[in-house]
């Protein structure tokens, strides 16, 4: 398919003209999805960010090797959670080393 | 047609028969990477096609217990409009602007959603018109017993996925068991 501007706008149409409720309706009864409430998926991402932050560093055998972002993957990958990295503004590129 | 490809898709000697007499069964289920339809492997120039297709097999008969795993090779095709290429430029403006939207959409309801591929397809062909009778992308799968066993996780993609919603792109005709073999089982 070729993406233009005409698709776009009929894709922006259809969705400004669904409200809110209809469409996590439509999702729900039709598409069978699971939605999250948002406070509680921050609820989560809390958590995780407490825990990153309350990890020991020293815990790493080789910590010079490991990056927050595998760290962040670990835990994402363990919590099931695919979007919690938009909640970690932590420095992602920085190992632990660097950290400490 | 714009697109005529050779595609391969991993199951059970059993199932052989069923499909080449009757057609495929397509999965459905918006939690499908690529939504509902036949899903096969393509040469894109990442794992081999006919190999990955025969690891699927295995993977899957460790799940279904079967004893003959089979490889089938068809023949699909299908107008450029009609196919949704998610390595192509416009494939990906294509689901980046419905996750956009679907993520707005239910931010304003204080919702939201996490597997998306699947439904976002799905969507685009059912409420928005979308034909997509065939979607195509690359992911990583771990298809053999050493990736399993080592949880191996890569973002860089490993091969490559055809997925056919439209059973009328496959030429009934072309479809042929390629491969044939006894499953393996470790005794424990």
């Amino acid at each position: 398919m070729k993406f233009d501007d005409n698709v776009q706008k009929h894709i922006d149409e259809y969705f400004n003209n669904i409200s809110g409720e209809d469409f996590a309706r439509l999702l729900s009864d039709k598409y069978h999805v699971a939605l999250s409430d948002v406070v509680s998926d921050d609820i989560e991402g809390e958590k995780i960010i407490n825990t990153i932050e309350n990890f020991s560093l020293d815990s790493f055998s080789v910590a010079d090797d490991i990056s927050y972002s595998e760290v962040i993957s670990e835990i994402i990958d363990n919590c099931g959670e695919r979007d919690v990295t938009d909640k970690l503004d932590v420095q992602s590129d920085m190992t632990p080393a660097e950290a400490a | 047609m714009d697109y005529n490809m050779d595609c391969y898709h991993g199951t059970s000697h059993t199932n052989t028969a069923s499909i080449i007499n009757n057609g495929f069964r397509p999965s459905d289920g918006d939690n499908e990477w690529l939504g509902d339809g036949i899903y096969t492997f393509i040469d894109r120039g990442l794992k081999n096609p006919i190999e990955a297709a025969e690891q699927w097999s295995e993977y899957r008969a460790k799940k279904s217990k079967y004893q003959f795993g089979a490889v089938l090779q068809l023949n699909a095709s299908a107008d450029e409009e009609d196919i949704i290429d998610l390595n192509s430029e416009d494939g990906i403006k294509y689901l980046e602007s419905l996750e956009k939207n679907f993520k707005d959409k239910l931010r304003e309801v204080g919702k939201s959603i996490k597997s998306l591929e699947g439904v976002l397809i799905n969507f685009g062909r059912n409420e928005l018109g979308y034909s997509s009778r065939i979607v195509i992308g690359n992911f990583y799968i771990q298809l053999t017993q050493e990736q399993l066993n080592l949880h191996l996780r890569q973002r860089t993609p490993n091969c490559t996925i055809c997925c056919i919603n439209d059973p009328g792109c496959i030429d009934q005709s072309s479809i042929k068991e390629i491969k044939q073999w006894r499953i393996e089982y470790e005794v424990r």
